[in-house]
């Protein structure tokens, strides 16, 4: 096991599109990371680029401590899943297992042994004799993994591995990779586009967007602390709220003003603001969950209209009309909550934040 | 299910009928002559040629089942045929797969180029091409290796296009992951991409083979500028023809036995084109 550096990496393709645009990150040996982000963000010509399936057109990629851009793929350690699994149809479940070790003339012994290992670590023992084609989607990703394992990769490289997969079965896989990664303490780097797959498995997200890093931290920095309000909207489900406005300075604090209502900020957000706001024009963010719902008038609050509500069992979502915009404020379950009515949002101690328009 | 029969079910089933007749007749028509006595054919006028014969006969098949002539000519039309399915399928797959996977500048007038001699009528290609295989150094060659080197340059370019298609359906990702695992480029292609890509091959074989057996110009005139004896059965056919009036017993019978290999040839291939083998690879 290794850990990895990309210092200033750059992916200009030669039609001239700047695809990756100056990526620093440092994954530690034995780190599971994400790559999240829209789709066309980079992070998938990222991971090619770690694997070598890609040129690196500028910057230096380290594995481990040797200078990794020029190497052959097979050289750099790695081992990769593709979105797609890419078996080999035409061969059993234990001869796509073994391929890798084939190829590098391993015994045929052990060969064997690691197949075997293989099936059993992944569940799928009895099916090394099947083809591909006679296997769930489940259990083919499960065969994708097992022949990137067996090779012992330094940094193991999956590229949407579940997202083939149907809801259920994702979820349940997402859960069989923890128990592998925690069982075998192997660095992963996961590419995915589903920022909960993120959350749940990283020990540190990467989020990218356009080629360019927006923010690396572990899933509560990026939750709690998202650098900007793309990293914001994009991490979390239901999405972040965003009231925009203006910001106007009041003496020591600051005023938030907003479609001729005014709301006073609270004072711990001057330091962000002094270090990060540039301008007057603002956007505010509240998480679903952070806000204090109250049909009772309150001093200082953020005025709306209760429109709907959403259940989704476990937590109930009233839609609130705040400045021609809907927010999503959670409520207790079963709160049969009135409609149609004047409420009052206060947000939680801490739980404001603020970004550049 | 209704089974009700109305105007419309009755023309479409009509229809097929209709064309399952005009299929089958010549085939019927074959059969029939092919086990006459002669009474059954030779009428005279006096009567009518009856629809199945008055007393079946196999004793034609049975003279030509032990013709030695027969069965060497034959046996030379399945060398060329397999030689040409060899050696269309070694130039090209490769070629098919370099077209299938490589971006490059005049891809378009290449892919034409290779097309351009099934544009031209055979018996107009066939002159130069005869003419090139009169130089020496292939004038030389035996005539089974001359005669497949001909019809490989027709194979070729059916070869050609149906192999690209196969090989634009295989994902990227194969060879990828190979190469990531180590494999080299040639290795991917023997042991990953052509097992995957054999049925759709399989296909093109079995296009190759038939256009081999059945060709008659090309075998003709290149037969005709070498002094041999065994003749690919085509080209045998038509000699037999030649000097008189033929038994309509004998063309048939040899016409239904020049058929069996290609029928025993498809059944052969037909297991290696069962429909989705690339299932299971992606996704």
């Amino acid at each position: 096991m290794a850990g990895l550096t990309l210092k200033n990496i750059q992916k200009i393709y030669p039609n001239g599109y700047h695809a990756v645009k100056d990526l620093n990150i440092d994954i530690k040996d034995g780190e599971f990371v994400s790559l999240v982000g829209p789709s066309g963000c980079g992070k998938t010509t990222t991971l090619r680029m770690i694997a070598g399936l890609e040129s690196i057109s500028g910057g230096e990629l380290w594995i481990g401590d040797k200078l990794a851009n020029n190497v052959a793929p097979k050289d750099r350690g790695i081992a990769m899943v593709f979105q797609s699994y890419a078996l080999f149809p035409h061969m059993t479940v234990a001869a796509n297992i073994g391929f890798g070790l084939k190829i590098k003339k391993v015994e045929k012994k052990i060969i064997n042994e690691k197949i075997e290992w293989a099936l059993d670590l992944l569940d799928l023992n009895g099916l090394g004799d099947r083809k591909p084609s006679q296997l769930s989607g489940g259990q083919r990703q499960r065969v994708a993994l097992g022949r990137a394992l067996v090779l012992d990769p330094e940094v193991l490289l999956l590229d949407e591995p579940l997202s083939n997969l149907d809801a259920k079965l994702r979820i349940k896989m997402r859960t069989e990779l923890k128990r592998i990664h925690k069982q075998l303490k192997s660095t992963i780097i996961y590419v995915t586009h589903d920022q909960a797959e993120a959350m749940t498995l990283s020990d540190r997200i990467v989020v990218m967007k356009k080629g360019e890093l927006m923010q690396i931290g572990s899933p509560s920095e990026v939750y709690n602390k998202p650098a900007n309000k793309f990293v914001a909207g994009f991490i979390g489900s239901p999405p972040m709220n965003f009231i925009e406005g203006e910001l106007i300075k009041d003496g020591e604090n600051y005023i938030f003003k907003y479609n001729g209502n005014v709301y006073k900020l609270p004072s711990y957000l001057k330091d962000v603001i002094k270090e990060k706001i540039k301008g007057k024009e603002v956007v505010l963010g509240v998480r679903p969950e952070d806000f204090e719902i109250s049909l009772q008038p309150i001093e200082n609050a953020i005025e709306g209209m209760s429109i709907v509500t959403e259940t989704l069992g476990s937590d109930d979502y009233v839609a609130v009309e705040v400045n021609k915009k809907l927010l999503s404020v959670r409520i207790e379950p079963d709160s049969n909550f009135p409609l149609d009515r004047k409420v009052y949002l206060t947000p939680k101690e801490e739980k404001f934040h603020i970004f550049n328009k | 299910m209704e089974r009700r029969w109305n105007l419309q079910k009755i023309i479409w089933f009509a229809m097929i009928i209709l064309s399952i007749f005009i299929v089958v007749f010549p085939i019927y028509i074959m059969f029939k002559y092919s086990i006459s006595d002669r009474s059954s054919w030779i009428t005279g006028g006096r009567y009518p040629v009856p629809w199945w014969p008055f007393k079946p006969t196999f004793e034609m098949y049975k003279y030509y089942l032990s013709d030695t002539r027969f069965w060497g000519n034959g046996f030379l039309s399945i060398k060329i045929a397999l030689l040409t399915v060899a050696l269309s399928m070694f130039f090209g797959a490769p070629a098919a797969y370099s077209l299938a996977r490589y971006k490059f500048n005049g891809k378009a007038v290449l892919l034409f180029l290779i097309l351009s001699i099934r544009l031209i009528p055979d018996i107009s290609s066939v002159i130069p091409v005869a003419t090139v295989f009169n130089f020496a150094f292939l004038y030389n060659l035996p005539v089974t290796l001359k005669v497949a080197l001909a019809h490989t340059l027709l194979g070729l370019p059916y070869v050609i296009y149906i192999a690209q298609g196969v090989f634009e359906t295989i994902p990227v990702d194969l060879e990828e992951q190979a190469h990531i695992m180590g494999a080299g480029k040639l290795y991917t292609f023997i042991r990953i991409i052509l097992p995957v890509a054999l049925p759709g091959l399989a296909a093109g074989a079995i296009y190759v083979f038939l256009l081999s057996w059945n060709e008659f110009v090309f075998s003709y005139f290149i037969t005709a500028t070498s002094s041999v004896d065994v003749l690919p059965l085509p080209v045998y056919l038509k000699s037999l023809f030649g000097a008189f009036t033929p038994n309509p017993v004998s063309i048939a019978t040899l016409s239904l036995l020049v058929s069996l290999p290609v029928i025993v040839f498809t059944f052969i291939i037909q297991k290696y084109m069962v429909a989705g083998t690339t299932a299971g690879a992606v996704k």
